[in-house]
């Protein structure tokens, strides 16, 4: 019922033994992190496959952003520890990190600077103070794939909110990373770029080999695009399945709400009670 | 792209000629084709060093104001953030009364340097208790430099007149105080650490987009802030200590040249560079000039000018961001 990988053992030869069953990637163990007194993840374990779309579901508060950034380096868990691959994620040089990793929070500050310099910043980690034509090319690349080129030299202040995301998802994607975190990507999207960036997503997934893990809101965007599901409540893992898996009884349980799934066009879709 | 380019090389180009008009101006005009001796002895001992400490430290000013500006994220961050400016008025009175002689004294010089080493320091290890937090940094500054206005405040009253005077005297900036040594040393440093602030300035477009997009960007945050205070303030604990307090250009210069060519770090650090420059030698001839032939010290001048300059800048911005289009 619940694959979710717990172990409690920190030797190298189970660590790599998980390695090779899952082929996992990226490898949290007993995360813990609390601010202050408050526990805001308890005993965070879970592995995320090679070119998967990794979906971090759960309510308002339930620790989905502060894991995002636990994973990251942005905030310091209390115990546990994360791995990616060979390499200890919380003890890397944060230059070394940035060549493996990429985050785009829910918000960036937003100032005068042109699109496509703030996509150019993604390269930071393998640049030199000069441009170089790869990086240059890297980033129109980018811009192409995200149907940003028009607005290569907009500021970045007089962007609507929806394009922001786009210029971040922008940016993470000209930093080549191997495992990529989005905080809520498509909150700000509409339909159809919500859509087209999500399917983007899992198309990179596939293609270039990237974990991509991410919070979201939406259920059904999370069942039709993720390959895999971690649904956190209060700090605690619920369950971590695959889409298909799903069940209503969870879903429900997560959110405290009547949440019924039907197959809809051969989709399985989360409905919520009308009243 | 092309146009602040031509912004930055413009402001270079016209930095050496308005360097030659200002020292021909003054209380005795200066021709530079028909140079006799009385015009050479004032212009080698007294117009060009002016002259050229008033660039040194504008340039100095401004580059550092625009760094902490970017590692602080905060608008209102300058030279003095840290309190460097009344530790060394701080510093400058203590020694007068303990009987450092005059203002050109290097005595004082040597005080007001030490007391504000000493703050930025003091600053340093108390934020550090708090993970150097821009706000904390701020905030810190603010509480230290309240405390050593205090400080000041009791040494002027139990000074005498004349140390009185002096003390009142040290804190106008001044340009006329810089020595041929002091610009030696400064046209080292400010070119230096300008130049290092220069090298940054892709680290300080991470952070203007958020400490979290810097950081995972492999932006060492807490490092980079906590160096460029250090080296920012130095400086200013170095211009501060041999010319006294000079406010505003750290303050508006950054912000001038925001307008001028965007917020993108490569293009706004040597544009504050030379326009700090241009600023300071401008208003040191014109201080020189206003009462003439008495000297005013160029401080007096930058922030009468400064503070009205500062709030057309503001309201200037606040049109801009408040329109539609752009």
């Amino acid at each position: 019922m619940t694959p979710t990988l717990k172990t409690k053992s920190l030797s190298p030869s189970s660590d790599s033994s998980i390695l090779n069953q899952n082929q996992a990637n990226l490898c949290v163990n007993g995360l813990n992190f609390q601010y202050g007194k408050r526990e805001i993840l308890k005993d965070i374990s879970f592995s995320v496959p090679n070119s998967a779309v990794f979906a971090i579901l759960g309510p308002n508060g339930s620790g989905k952003t502060t894991l995002l950034r636990c994973l990251n380096h942005l905030l310091i868990p209390n115990s546990g520890n994360v791995a990616f691959g060979p390499f200890d994620f919380l003890r890397m040089a944060p230059e070394k990190r940035a060549k493996l990793a990429a985050y785009a929070p829910q918000r960036t500050a937003v100032n005068s600077l042109s699109v496509f310099d703030s996509v150019l910043l993604g390269r930071l980690p393998h640049r030199t103070w000069f441009s170089r034509e790869t990086d240059l090319q890297k980033t129109r690349e980018v811009l192409k794939r995200l149907n940003l080129e028009e607005k290569s030299n907009a500021a970045l202040d007089s962007l609507s909110g929806g394009e922001l995301q786009k210029v971040s998802l922008a940016r993470v994607l000209a930093q080549e990373p191997k495992l990529v975190f989005l905080d809520e990507p498509t909150s700000a999207l509409d339909w159809k770029n919500r859509t087209e960036i999500l399917s983007l997503l899992r198309k990179i997934a596939r293609e270039d080999g990237l974990s991509i893990v991410l919070t979201i809101h939406d259920i059904n965007d999370a069942i039709q695009f993720a390959d895999r599901l971690l649904l956190l409540k209060n700090g605690r893992i619920i369950q971590e399945t695959s889409p298909e898996c799903l069940t209503s009884e969870t879903l429900s349980m997560v959110y405290d709400l009547p949440i019924e799934i039907h197959e809809i066009n051969g989709k399985r879709t989360a409905l919520a009670p009308a009243d | 792209m092309i146009s602040r380019f031509l912004w930055i090389l413009t402001a270079a180009l016209l930095l050496p000629v308005v360097f030659l008009v200002c020292v021909s101006l003054g209380a005795v005009e200066i021709s530079f084709f028909d140079l006799n001796h009385t015009a050479k002895t004032i212009l080698l001992h007294s117009r060009i060093p002016q002259a050229l400490t008033a660039i040194l430290a504008g340039a100095g000013l401004a580059v550092t104001g625009t760094s902490m500006q970017a590692v602080l994220r905060n608008p209102l961050s300058s030279p003095f953030t840290l309190g460097v400016s009344s530790a060394a008025a701080f510093g400058a009175a203590l020694t007068v009364i303990c009987g450092g002689a005059g203002t050109q004294s290097i005595h004082v010089t040597i005080g007001a340097f030490i007391s504000s080493l000493a703050a930025v320091l003091l600053i340093l290890i108390l934020s550090a208790k708090r993970s150097m937090r821009p706000e904390t940094i701020i905030l810190v500054g603010v509480a230290l430099s309240a405390f050593y206005s205090a400080g000041i405040m009791l040494l002027q009253y139990v000074a005498d007149e004349q140390q009185l005077a002096s003390i009142v005297y040290w804190s106008f900036g001044d340009t006329q105080r810089g020595t041929w040594p002091t610009i030696a040393a400064l046209s080292f440093l400010v070119p230096g650490i300008g130049i290092w602030f220069m090298l940054q300035s892709w680290k300080f477009n991470a952070l203007s987009l958020g400490e979290e997009t810097a950081l995972s960007l492999g932006v060492r945050a807490k490092r980079t802030r906590l160096t460029v205070m250090v080296l920012g303030s130095l400086l200013t604990a170095g211009l501060t200590a041999s010319l006294g307090i000079i406010g505003f250009i750290g303050l508006v210069v950054p912000h001038f040249c925001r307008l001028i060519v965007g917020d993108d770090y490569r293009f706004v650090l040597p544009m504050s560079f030379f326009a700090g420059a241009l600023l300071l030698l401008i208003s040191d001839t014109a201080a020189r000039m206003v009462l003439a032939p008495r000297l005013m010290p160029v401080a007096i001048l930058t922030a009468f000018i400064g503070a009205p300059v500062f709030l057309l800048m503001l309201i200037q911005l606040a049109n801009r961001k408040g329109g539609i289009g752009e």
